[in-house]
């Protein structure tokens, strides 16, 4: 999945002149779907190499390992460890989730087209920051996401 | 979840931290904040900072650099909680109403 098509379809969403509730919670939940998934190639990336013919399978299934309770929570527990990049997105990305929770399945919540906006355009920079993050520590960064614990 | 004493002393808190804000051209009008978890139970403080203008006087960078700073200010505090932090504009809540009190 490509994380920059997913920002432009929720932008396209939430930018639609008078976008009604559920175009905006579609939004939400596609903006946080962008963070999911750009963390999820960098972790497949990092582990298994850039995607190919040769490495296909282990890619996918580096890929399909990320779950969500792990794309942000274990990143907090060793926030010092990282930098103020992958801080941010660490945060970010746990703030859409918590608002893609809403968003999906909270019939009372209300959302307005400008705090939309603003959140996609947070989640986008979060990943063009995290992105510039060197490959040693989006490498850290994949192990503790995907790693278990017992 | 965090306790609802201490989603209001969090809101004391992004009082005195909102000067990392500074270098923007908004206007912070009101805080509001509640206590809350994510479906897998992790504790968190929604946030919503209301703010005088439109979104394209935000400074996207600042805002998640805020986010670093208020986790940091929370933590020292001794409130474990994530903070999900909202901006909305005070024209939005004068025609839609507000999110929620806190």
């Amino acid at each position: 999945m490509d994380w920059v098509e997913l920002i432009r379809s929720s932008r396209l969403l939430a930018t639609s002149s008078d976008p009604s509730q559920e175009a905006l919670r579609r939004a939400i939940s596609t903006a946080y779907y962008a963070m999911f998934h750009a963390l999820a190639t960098s972790n497949a990336d990092l582990i298994a190499g850039a995607k190919s013919p040769t490495n296909r399978n282990q890619w996918t299934a580096v890929y399909r390992s990320l779950r969500h309770y792990r794309a942000e929570n274990p990143l907090h527990g060793w926030n010092r460890l990282f930098s103020q990049p992958v801080q941010r997105f660490a945060n970010v990305i746990g703030s859409v989730k918590k608002r893609r929770e809403n968003a999906d399945y909270n019939p009372d919540a209300v959302f307005y087209q400008n705090q939309v906006i603003v959140l996609i355009d947070r989640a986008e920079r979060a990943i063009i920051d995290f992105n510039a993050a060197s490959p040693q520590e989006r490498s850290m960064v994949a192990i503790t996401t995907l790693a278990g614990q017992r | 979840m965090i306790t609802a004493q201490q989603a209001d002393q969090a809101k004391g808190i992004v009082r005195e931290t909102l000067g990392v804000h500074n270098r923007q051209s908004v206007r912070f009008l009101d805080v509001l904040t509640k206590a809350d978890e994510d479906f897998d139970g992790v504790p968190f403080i929604d946030v919503v900072l209301v703010y005088d203008g439109e979104p394209g006087d935000l400074d996207i960078g600042i805002l998640n650099s805020y986010d670093n700073h208020l986790l940091t200010a929370l933590k020292d505090a001794g409130i474990n909680a994530i903070p999900c932090v909202d901006y909305v504009s005070q024209s939005d809540i004068d025609q839609l109403g507000a999110p929620w009190t806190g």
